[in-house]
């Protein structure tokens, strides 16, 4: 996994439902609170899960029709 | 005791609900704003009761959830937002307070109020007079499933068609309902507001507001969300457009417990558990010469509420007498004088009604309570 994708919902029942949604379908997702450095609110909730490049989260989100209001990556590893 | 007060408040509560309310204030915080396991459990309460309420109801979703304080907060929400400057609602005259106060306040503001007529427990004539009183331009219509005074379970869905078919939103008011009759999104329902601490069996200060989402409310009330905190507005989506302010977690915990509770037993087993306890007291009370009672010929059109009358005697005295005896009941108007006026009893009623955790047994003890009374044997 080279990413970190970072996802934030229009509302947090949204937020709710997306990360219930992608659990169902096997993802290692977990709840976040976004920073406000991203451009969202600090506290509003995201879902992260690993990914292999930028286009996959989308293109899941897409196919598992999760409305979502934006997308960040984060290169994983880093520290190690 | 014995408990015949189900319709004003459930009691007791069934085992889970005070579990669940227990747990969540051992276990969860700040909903929608902080970190941790006890935020992410109030995240985990608040959505299970709006799945569980959804399913419920047949709603759209879980966005289609609101939580409100309890129904009254629900019906104000729709009504106060739909209502404008010459708006015509059309009801029934067999609503509660929580309904014609906010119609009433409303008035000054040029809203037009409807009573459609009809007597108690009169589908018939209540259908034919609702199809007329649409004729003429209406905006909203607003209907009482079940009369929390009599019982009586009103054509709702059926009238509801009819709006349907003239385009009319329908706001359903399933205080009574829940938790005893189904109660879904049919045509033309386009919102539902239930109270959480009656059938649901779900603590007081619960209700819920159910929207099929086609009309945007503004809300009752602005403040914090725990999310784009930059906006002068609230939200523009449900159901936090409408959640203002920290919501009432336990409240949600033990409210989604109560309707999990239903769900197991069944609501078609717990309305002929009722409805056959209001049948054994409504036949023994008709028996007695100094008793009016309001049992429908016709038990497919009354839940386990039912109401009568000392001949005589103010409700509140028998219900006095009663209380004195053990016996919890509520008299007088129950918010709802329209509905003793269209029912043609203006003084108001004794109201006994019933839930799964009432017995056979009590309803034996309390006829021969009734039987003791010499206000019932008429020498009083």
């Amino acid at each position: 996994m080279k990413y970190i994708s970072m996802i934030s919902f229009p509302s947090p029942t949204a937020a709710e439902k997306a990360l219930r949604t992608l659990a169902a379908a096997g993802f290692p997702v977990k709840r976040i609170r976004l920073p406000q450095q991203l451009g969202e609110e600090g506290c509003v909730t995201g879902v992260v899960f690993p990914c292999r490049d930028a286009e996959e989260p989308r293109l899941l989100l897409d196919r598992l029709r999760i409305p979502y209001r934006r997308i960040y990556l984060e290169r994983a590893g880093d520290e190690t | 005791m014995i408990y015949f007060d189900n319709a004003s408040t459930s009691w007791p509560k069934p085992p889970g609900v005070i579990k669940a309310v227990t747990g969540a204030m051992e276990t969860a915080s700040s909903l929608h704003r902080g970190t941790g396991t006890g935020a992410e459990t109030s995240e985990d309460i608040l959505f299970d009761l709006r799945t569980r309420a959804s399913a419920f109801f047949g709603a759209p979703g879980e966005e289609s959830v609101v939580l409100t304080m309890n129904a009254t907060h629900a019906l104000n929400l729709v009504i106060k937002g739909m209502a404008k400057e010459g708006t015509r609602v059309v009801t029934s005259g067999f609503e509660h307070n929580a309904v014609m106060r906010p119609l009433y306040a409303l008035r000054e503001k040029g809203v037009v109020t409807d009573q459609v007529p009809s007597g108690l427990f009169e589908n018939e004539r209540f259908l034919e007079n609702f199809k007329k009183a649409i004729l003429k331009k209406t905006d909203l219509v607003i209907l009482n499933c079940v009369s929390n005074v009599y019982g009586w379970i009103l054509p709702f869905r059926e009238a509801a068609e009819l709006a349907y078919e003239k385009g009319i939103p329908v706001l359903l008011d399933a205080s009574q309902a829940a938790g005893h009759i189904p109660v879904g999104f049919t045509r033309g329902v386009e919102f539902i507001a239930a109270a959480g601490h009656k059938g649901l069996f779900g603590p007081g200060g619960t209700g819920l507001l159910l929207s099929r989402g086609d009309h945007i409310l503004p809300p009752l009330m602005e403040g914090g969300t725990g999310f784009d905190s930059r906006s002068e507005e609230m939200p523009s989506l449900l159901p936090e457009r409408l959640e203002a302010g920290t919501v009432n977690i336990p409240g949600a915990a033990g409210l989604a417990a109560g309707i999990a509770f239903v769900c197991d037993r069944g609501l078609q087993n717990i309305l002929a558990h009722e409805r056959s306890l209001a049948r054994r007291i409504g036949e023994e009370l008709s028996a007695f010469s100094n008793v009016k009672c309001f049992s429908c010929r016709l038990p497919e059109r009354q839940t386990g509420v039912i109401s009568f009358l000392v001949k005589g005697e103010p409700p509140e005295k028998t219900a006095l007498a009663l209380a004195e005896r053990g016996v919890a009941v509520r008299a007088g108007l129950h918010c709802a004088p329209g509905a003793h006026d269209h029912a043609g009893n203006p003084e108001g009623s004794v109201r006994l009604s019933f839930s799964p955790f009432n017995t056979m047994a009590e309803a034996e003890e309390f006829l021969a309570v009734m039987a003791s009374l010499s206000s019932v044997r008429g020498n009083s």
